[in-house]
């Protein structure tokens, strides 16, 4: 599996494609944090993560969905997994290899994006009080259970699908229903009903943004404050949801994989 | 017989109804080429692609290097390296950089081996070009480096000439002899180019509607397809016991009609006639039959009289 996997980053780093996705999100980062406005004055590292949080949660799937699409359907429709197949690669080899590809380059991606300019707003501004960094790092962690289970997800998708295209699209749909659905869900039931953590985008909504804000006082200033910090079940719930969907989308998608007749 | 690299038995492939490859039988021994022959649609990929395990059969087994659960063969297919349909390439990236991703998924050490491989099939100039700027040819050549990176004990080409302009041809022929006649390196390869298939193959899969119709060493086509002569007399029961007392002929076939195709000596058509004359029979037919390579497929998978050929065929082979 190690050769499948430094075969595929070579790939990755040799793709024009993975060179274009980083640059347009890049580009659609920093222009959402041009058209926030931030006041300089209270710009901090908390409030930064706390601000953006929710721009993280709706544009991080379609970058996973990109990349997971291009790694497992690219390689199908190109015929690059035939060719590994073809060497005397096992089916299980190749499949969990590429799954252990997708959900690094979606864990590393999800960090360069989120993570990275936090760090640099926090060390340029300090973290300020916005929210206690513990609480920052807790939601961090729990964030990596739903996408890796949005990896899965996706690759499920291409390893049934097999074309990035169609990936993209079905994926962009589900992604899109599945977010109307949770915040009709939320309005409805308040949150408070297990099933939603079963939905990806809901969790990884619920592990970035914070829903209760309050105001507070430092320095002779108001500011922004998160009242509503990650308590110890809401993250259970977002690890075990990540975890059980993680693992049912990783089995459809070997299902889907293992008696396929490649083109 | 422990030459026998590759077995198949009852190959079938079938889908819902359909059915791709129905029952296919062969064997490759160590040190072959052979052939694989049949028109568009008869079979040939998908029996390629389950020998790669690409795709599964329906029916039938496969031994590869005496292994035949699926955990040996993925392991037998490691020496090997197969060519099917598109060769493989991403066409963002080099010659070079394709050859390092495959080392790479190989797991081969030695990064000699992709200059010494481009070098081969002539593409260790092409550079930064990507391939989505190559040419059809060029990109075969690509695919064959690919096969040959490993050192393979057996290739799976298929058709691995189409696109390449005469040159090409050539020189993929004379690669694909050296690898077989140097490095001992048995090559099962499909074509719809017969005449490049009869400079290069030693044995035969001549293939329709996904049933293998004759299964022939080179040898032995050859031989049919050879210029031969034709002779039908008034006492065809008496005509082989002249030829082969009287003339010391051994290389004959006595057709169901009775008639006999001769393959020795048939510039002496005048001997023949005498000779034949002398014993009291008189030729009522003697011509000579020039048949090609391209007649014989034709009569053999071309169209729906190819099994009353090939019956007719077998019958007289085993008359001799």
């Amino acid at each position: 599996m190690t050769n499948i996997i430094k075969a595929q980053f070579y790939q990755l780093f040799h793709s024009i494609s993975t060179y274009i996705i980083i640059a347009v999100s890049f580009i659609v980062i920093v222009f959402s944090f041009i058209v926030e406005e931030i006041d300089p004055k209270t710009l901090c590292g908390s409030s930064f993560a706390v601000t953006f949080a929710e721009m993280y949660a709706g544009f991080m799937p379609m970058i996973i969905m990109l990349f997971t699409a291009i790694i497992c359907a690219g390689d199908m429709k190109d015929k690059t997994i035939n060719y590994e197949m073809l060497t005397g690669t096992k089916r299980s080899v190749v499949y969990c290899g590429r799954l252990v590809v997708s959900v690094m380059v979606s864990v590393i991606f999800s960090f360069v994006y989120m993570v990275v300019p936090t760090m640099i707003v926090s060390a340029v501004c300090g973290w300020g009080h916005a929210m206690p960094l513990s609480d920052y790092v807790m939601r961090m962690g729990s964030a990596v259970f739903p996408i890796v289970r949005l990896t899965l997800f996706y690759a499920m998708c291409s390893f049934i699908l097999t074309k990035p295209m169609i990936v993209c699209a079905v994926g962009y749909v589900f992604s899109f229903l599945e977010m109307i659905g949770s915040m009709m869900a939320e309005e409805l039931f308040s949150g408070s009903i297990l099933p939603l953590y079963l939905l990806s985008f809901h969790s990884l909504s619920k592990a970035l943004c914070p829903a209760n804000f309050g105001y507070g006082f430092e320095d002779g200033v108001d500011i922004m404050v998160v009242k509503d910090l990650m308590t110890t079940p809401l993250a259970v719930h977002i690890i075990v949801s990540g975890i059980v969907g993680t693992a049912v989308f990783g089995a459809l998608g070997y299902m889907a994989f293992r008696k396929k007749d490649m083109g | 017989m422990s030459d026998i690299i590759l077995k198949v038995e009852g190959l079938t492939k079938q889908y819902m109804k359909n059915k791709v490859v129905g029952g296919v039988d062969f064997r490759i021994r160590k040190g072959m080429i052979c052939g694989i022959v049949g028109p568009n649609g008869a079979g040939k990929t998908t029996i390629m692609k389950m020998l790669g395990g690409l795709t599964l059969p329906t029916e039938g087994t496969m031994e590869i290097f005496g292994e035949t659960d699926e955990k040996g063969l993925a392991h037998s297919r490691s020496r090997m390296s197969f060519m099917i349909e598109t060769p493989y390439a991403k066409q963002n990236m080099t010659a070079y950089q394709n050859m390092e991703k495959l080392r790479l998924q190989k797991g081969l050490p030695d990064k000699g081996r992709i200059k010494e491989v481009l070098e081969l099939v002539g593409l260790a100039d092409t550079g930064s070009k990507p391939v989505k700027n190559f040419s059809l040819g060029m990109r075969q050549r690509l695919g064959i480096a690919g096969a040959m990176l490993t050192k393979p004990e057996i290739m799976v080409l298929d058709e691995p000439v189409n696109g390449l302009d005469p040159e090409g041809i050539v020189e993929i022929r004379e690669l694909l002899l050296r690898l077989n006649k140097e490095e001992h390196v048995t090559i099962l390869i499909s074509s719809h180019l017969l005449s490049e298939l009869s400079l290069l193959c030693t044995d035969y899969l001549f293939i329709r509607h996904g049933e293998i119709v004759q299964d022939i060493s080179a040898e032995e086509l050859g031989r049919k397809c050879h210029e031969f002569c034709v002779i039908s007399t008034d006492n065809n029961e008496l005509l082989p016991a002249v030829l082969e007392n009287k003339l010391g002929m051994k290389d004959f076939t006595v057709q169901k009609d009775g008639s006999v195709h001769i393959y020795e000596r048939i510039d002496e058509l005048r001997l023949i006639s005498k000779t034949l004359f002398e014993n009291g029979i008189i030729p009522t037919e003697i011509h000579i039959h020039d048949a090609n390579l391209e007649e014989y497929y034709m009569k053999l998978v071309g169209d729906d009289n190819a099994e009353q050929y090939n019956k007719t065929d077998i019958k007289s082979s085993n008359g001799r």
